[in-house]
C-alpha cells in the first residue's frame, strides 16, 4: 500500500468510537483521539504548507475534511459527530500552526540568522500575521469568555464559515455574528496592547 | 477582569454596536452613568472597529505560511498578445480555470481562429500526468459530436504545453445563469423550463456519444457547458483526469515532488461531483450522469442541488443529503422531470440512471408533452399577482395547469394551496428564535432580517415578483410588523421601538422599550401601535408618530400570568387579541385573550394556545405544541364557535418567547416558518442538521382553511 493511502479499517473504527465516546462526555476519549488526529493533521498541514502559494487559497476545511475522510472514511456518522470532529480539528489545527511558527521563531532566535522584531520606529500596525500573539490573546479570552474563544478557533483556525460555526456552537447565525464581532474587537485591543 | 465584569462590558458594547454610530455617544452616557471604567472599556473596544473588521479575515494558513517564509511569487498569466506558440499566434486571454489559461489564437497555417489552453507547469513537470494528458487528449480528439467542443491537437513549445481546441463564441451556462439572475430576470435560475429541457437534451446527447466511445467527462459543471448559437457544446472532455486528483483519499506524493493540493477543486466545482468521486471510487459514466442531474436541478430551480460554501458542507451534502424536491422549488416542473432528476441524483450508482441516451430520450418526451397544449385554467386572475416570480414565460402556464389542476374536476376550479419553500438569501436564518420574516398586508413583499455586507444585520425587503432584495439600513432589529397601509415597517432594536419606510430612509424612534419585556407589536388602523413596552408586562398603545405609551392591559397575577404579548389589532381597532403567558416555559396554561380598547374588558378566546391570529376567513389560528390550529371564530361576539383542528405542523415555534412567525396577507396567502422541508406529498423531510426550518409561502392559505375547518354559520 502506498504511503498516505486510506488508513486500515481498525483505525477507522477506533476513531469513530472515540469520537462518539468524547461526545458522550468521556474526556479520556479526547486524550486518546488527540494524538491520532493531531498526527494526521500535522502530516497533512506540513505537506500543504510546503506547496502553499498565494492565490491557491489553501483551505483549512478541505484539509480537515481530508483528515476526516481518511480517519473516519465515508462512514455515515452524522452531522453531530462531524461537528465535534471539526471542533476538535480546529483546536488541533491551531496547535499545529502555532507550534510550527513558534518552532521557527525559536530556531531563528537561537540560530544563525538574527531575527529582528517589528521595528518600533514605524507606527506598529496590528500584527495581523502574528499567530503566536493571537494564540496568547485567545488563551486570555478563553478565561473570561470561552465561547468566543471557541468561535474564533472554529472560524479562523478551523476555517469554518459563520454558518458552520453556528451549527457547531448550537447558536443561531445572527447570535454567532454578534459573538464574532465582539470577539474581534476584544482581540484587536489585546493584540494592540501586546505590540504598543 | 472577571467573566461577570466582561459580561457587563459586552452587553453595553453589543447594544452600542446595534445603534447607528451617531447615537452611540448618547447611549454610552446613559448606559455607563457613574461607571467611568465601564465606559472606558466599551469605548476602547468600539474605537478599534475599523481594525477589528479586517483582523481575522485572512486564514490562519496564510498567516502560518507567511510566518514560515513561503508564499511569494506565484506564476502568473504567461502569454502576451502577439506571442507565438508553435504555429499559433496569441490574440487575447479569454479565460482562466483550474486547468490553465485559455487564449484566443490564430492558426497561421490554416488561417482559422482556435482556442488554446495553456497548461500549468506542474502538468508538464510531472511525467505521470503528462503521460495521462497525452492519452486522454488523444481519446478526446477522436470525439466528433455537434455538442462537444472539438479538441484538434496537443502541442508543446519552449516548455509550454497547450491544447488546441475549437474556438466557440457564446457564454457558459454558469455565466448565463449568473448574468440573468443579476439582470433581475424573474426566472429562478435565469433559464426557462423550455431552455433547461433543450440544453439538458443536448448535454445528454453529448454524454451519450462520449460514453459510447468510452470517454468519461468527470467534471461536468455549468462552467463546462458552453451555450453557442449552434447549441450546447461541452468543454474539457476527459481533461479532469489531468487535474490534481479530486479524490481527497488519493493523497500520494507525500514527501516527494510537488504535493498535490486539493485546492484546485475545492470551491465551486465540488458541488457537481458524484458521491463515488468524493470517496475515492473510480469515476464512470454514471458519475457524469450524477453531475448531469445536478445541472438539470440547478437550471430548473436556480439552486445547486448540493449547496455549501465550503467542502465542509458540500461533501456531507453530496454523500448524505437529498436535495429539496424540485416540486417545492419549481412548481411548474412536470413530475416526470422530477423523477428523472431524482434518478440521476441517486447516491448509489448501482441504482442510478445509467444511460445518458435514455435520459436524452426522456427529456425530449417531457418537452413534447409540454407542447401538447393541455387545457388552461380559467381562474388565472388570482395567479397573476404572484406568478411573474416563477412563471415569467407565458407558455409555462400550461404546465401549471397540468400539475395543479387534475383533469375533470367538477365545478369551478378551486385554487389548491401551494407551498413554496423560499430561499430568501441575504443571510436569512430560518430559525424559530430569530427568523424574523413577515408578509406585507397586500401579499406583495416579504420583509426579513438578514445579514448585509460584512455580516452586518439588517432588514431586507423582497418583492415576490422580483429576484433579489433591498436592504433597509436599520442595522438590525427584531419582530418586524407592517403598517396597515403597507408603507411602514415597525420593529424593535436596542431598547427602542422604531419605524422605517419600507422603501428605506431614516429610522424614526417611537418609544423606549423595557429590555426583555416586549413580545411583538401590531399596528392598528386607528393610528396606534400595540405592544408590551413597559416593565409591567402589560400591553400598551403608542401613537404611530411616537410618544408616551398608554396602558391597555395588566397581567393578572391571580391567574398566573407573567406577561401579555404577540398582540393583533383587529380591523376597526376596537379589539386586540393577545397571548396571556404563564410564567416559565409552561405554555400549556397560556391563553389567547381579547381585550376591548374602549372598556379594557377581557375575554378568553382559547385555552392552551398561544400566538392567536384572527383571519378574514372567520378563524382563530394559533399554535399549540408546535402545531398550527384553527378554530372557527365569531369576531363580533368574540367567541370561538367550534373545536380547533390542526392545520399545519410542525411550525417553527420559539417556545421560550412564545414567538411564532406567521403572517397572513389580505390576498389569503400566508408566510410561515415551518419545521423541515417537505416534499410534494406534504411528508416532512427533516434536514439532517436538525435545523430543517424553512420560510414557507402558503399560497391560498385561507381557501385551505375554509376547506379544512369550515366556519359555522
Amino acid at each position: 500500500m502506498k504511503e498516505g493511502g486510506p488508513l486500515p479499517a481498525s483505525d477507522e473504527h477506533d476513531v469513530t468510537d472515540l469520537l462518539l465516546a468524547w461526545r458522550a462526555g468521556d474526556e479520556q476519549a479526547f486524550d486518546a483521539l488527540m494524538p491520532i488526529v493531531y498526527a494526521e493533521l500535522h502530516r497533512l498541514a506540513h505537506r500543504h504548507l510546503r506547496g502553499w502559494s498565494p492565490g491557491h487559497g489553501l483551505q483549512t476545511t478541505a484539509l480537515v475534511h481530508e483528515a476526516y475522510l481518511r480517519l473516519l472514511g465515508s462512514r455515515q456518522v452524522g452531522w453531530q459527530n462531524r461537528a465535534h470532529f471539526f471542533a476538535l480539528a480546529a483546536r488541533l489545527m491551531r496547535r499545529v500552526l502555532v507550534d510550527a511558527v513558534r518552532a521557527q521563531q525559536s530556531q531563528k532566535r537561537g540560530g544563525r540568522a538574527p531575527h529582528l522584531p517589528l521595528e518600533d520606529s514605524a507606527p506598529a500596525p496590528l500584527a495581523r500575521r502574528d499567530l503566536v500573539a493571537l494564540d496568547d490573546a485567545l488563551n486570555a479570552l478563553a478565561e473570561i469568555d470561552p465561547a468566543k474563544a471557541r468561535i474564533v478557533e472554529l472560524r479562523y483556525f478551523g476555517g469554518l464559515t459563520g454558518e458552520e460555526a453556528a451549527e457547531v456552537m448550537g447558536l443561531s447565525r445572527v447570535a454567532l455574528e454578534r459573538e464574532w464581532r465582539v470577539a474581534r474587537l476584544w482581540l484587536a485591543r489585546e493584540l494592540k496592547g501586546a505590540t504598543p | 477582569m472577571t467573566p461577570e465584569r466582561w459580561k457587563q462590558i459586552e452587553r453595553v458594547c453589543q447594544e452600542a454596536l446595534d445603534l447607528p454610530a451617531a447615537e452611540r455617544e448618547a447611549f454610552l452616557g446613559r448606559a455607563c452613568r457613574g461607571d467611568a471604567d465601564l465606559r472606558w472599556e466599551v469605548e476602547s473596544l468600539l474605537k478599534l472597529q475599523p481594525e477589528a473588521d479586517g483582523l481575522l479575515d485572512h486564514s490562519a494558513w496564510e498567516a502560518a505560511a507567511e510566518a514560515l517564509g513561503r508564499g511569494a511569487g506565484a506564476p502568473q498569466a504567461r502569454m502576451e498578445p502577439g506571442q507565438r506558440l508553435g504555429p499559433f499566434e496569441i490574440e487575447t486571454l479569454i479565460g482562466t480555470g483550474g486547468m490553465g489559461e485559455v487564449y484566443r489564437a490564430r492558426d497561421t497555417r490554416l488561417g482559422r481562429t482556435v482556442a488554446l489552453k495553456v497548461l500549468p507547469h506542474d502538468v508538464a513537470a510531472d511525467p505521470d500526468r503528462r503521460r495521462r494528458l497525452d492519452t486522454e487528449a488523444r481519446a478526446a480528439s477522436a470525439l466528433q459530436h455537434p455538442n462537444i467542443c472539438a479538441l484538434h491537437d496537443i502541442g508543446a513549445d519552449g516548455g509550454v504545453d497547450y491544447l488546441v481546441m475549437e474556438y466557440l463564441e457564446g457564454e457558459t451556462l454558469a455565466r448565463r445563469m449568473a448574468r440573468r439572475r443579476e439582470a433581475g430576470e424573474s426566472l429562478p435560475s435565469g433559464v426557462s423550463i423550455d431552455e433547461a429541457l433543450e440544453y439538458g437534451a443536448q448535454i445528454a446527447d453529448a454524454l451519450a456519444a462520449a460514453h459510447g466511445a468510452g470517454i468519461i467527462h468527470r467534471d461536468l459543471k455549468p462552467g463546462n457547458v458552453m451555450l453557442t448559437r449552434d447549441g450546447v457544446k461541452l468543454l474539457d472532455f476527459g481533461l479532469a483526469k489531468m487535474k490534481p486528483p479530486v479524490e481527497p483519499l488519493d493523497a500520494s506524493a507525500d514527501g516527494r515532488g510537488q504535493p498535490r493540493t486539493v485546492s484546485g477543486i475545492v470551491m465551486g466545482t465540488m458541488n457537481y461531483l458524484a458521491p463515488e468521486q468524493l470517496t475515492g471510487g473510480k469515476a464512470d459514466a454514471r458519475s457524469d450522469i450524477f453531475a448531469f442531474g445536478t445541472l438539470l436541478y440547478e437550471m430548473l430551480t436556480g439552486r445547486r442541488a448540493f449547496e455549501g460554501s465550503s467542502p465542509a458542507t458540500v461533501i456531507p451534502a453530496i454523500l448524505e443529503r437529498e436535495p429539496p424536491p424540485l416540486s417545492g422549488l419549481q412548481p411548474l416542473a412536470p413530475p416526470a422531470l422530477n423523477q428523472l432528476v431524482r434518478s440521476c441524483l441517486t447516491k448509489d450508482r448501482e441504482k442510478r440512471c445509467d444511460s445518458a441516451e435514455r435520459a436524452a430520450r426522456e427529456i425530449r418526451r417531457i418537452a413534447a408533452d409540454r407542447r401538447l397544449g393541455l387545457p388552461r385554467p380559467r381562474a388565472l386572475g388570482g395567479w397573476r399577482r404572484w406568478l411573474p416570480w416563477s412563471l415569467a414565460v407565458a407558455s409555462a402556464v400550461t404546465a401549471a395547469a397540468t400539475v395543479l389542476w387534475p383533469v375533470a374536476r367538477p365545478g369551478p376550479p378551486r385554487r389548491p394551496m401551494l407551498r413554496i419553500d423560499l430561499d430568501l438569501g441575504r443571510g436569512y436564518h430560518a430559525h424559530p428564535r430569530d427568523g424574523h420574516a413577515v408578509l406585507s398586508p397586500d401579499g406583495s413583499r416579504i420583509v426579513f432580517a438578514g445579514l448585509g455586507a460584512g455580516g452586518a444585520p439588517d432588514f431586507f425587503v423582497r418583492r415576490l415578483d422580483r429576484a433579489g432584495s433591498m436592504p433597509l439600513g436599520t442595522g438590525g432589529g427584531r419582530d418586524p410588523f407592517v403598517s396597515p397601509d403597507g408603507q411602514w415597517l415597525g420593529y424593535f432594536q436596542g431598547q427602542r421601538l422604531w419605524k422605517i419606510r419600507v422603501t428605506g430612509g431614516r429610522p424614526l424612534e417611537l418609544c423606549a422599550v423595557e429590555e426583555d419585556a416586549a413580545h411583538g407589536a401590531d399596528w392598528g388602523d386607528d393610528g396606534f401601535i400595540v405592544g408590551a413596552f413597559g416593565p409591567t408586562g402589560g400591553l400598551q398603545r403608542v401613537p404611530e408618530v411616537g410618544g408616551l405609551p398608554m396602558p391597555l392591559t395588566t397581567p393578572d397575577v391571580a391567574r398566573r400570568e407573567a406577561w401579555h404579548g404577540w398582540p393583533q389589532v383587529l380591523p376597526g381597532s376596537r379589539t386586540v387579541i393577545f397571548t396571556a403567558r404563564a410564567p416559565g416555559a409552561d405554555s400549556g396554561i397560556s391563553t389567547i385573550d381579547a381585550v376591548s380598547v374602549a372598556s379594557g374588558r377581557r375575554t378568553t378566546l382559547q385555552r392552551d394556545g398561544e400566538f392567536g391570529r384572527y383571519l378574514p376567513s372567520g378563524h382563530l389560528v394559533f399554535v399549540r405544541r408546535s402545531t398550527l390550529f384553527a378554530a372557527p371564530m365569531d369576531a363580533a361576539r368574540l367567541e370561538v364557535t367550534g373545536p380547533p383542528v390542526p392545520i399545519l405542523g410542525p411550525v417553527a415555534f420559539d417556545e421560550a418567547a412564545g414567538r411564532l412567525h406567521v403572517s397572513v396577507a389580505a390576498t389569503g396567502d400566508a408566510l410561515v416558518l415551518t419545521g423541515g422541508w417537505r416534499d410534494a406529498q406534504g411528508a416532512g423531510l427533516q434536514d439532517e442538521s436538525g435545523s430543517g426550518t424553512a420560510a414557507t409561502l402558503l399560497v391560498g392559505f385561507l381557501d385551505e382553511l375554509r376547506r379544512v375547518a369550515p366556519p359555522r354559520r
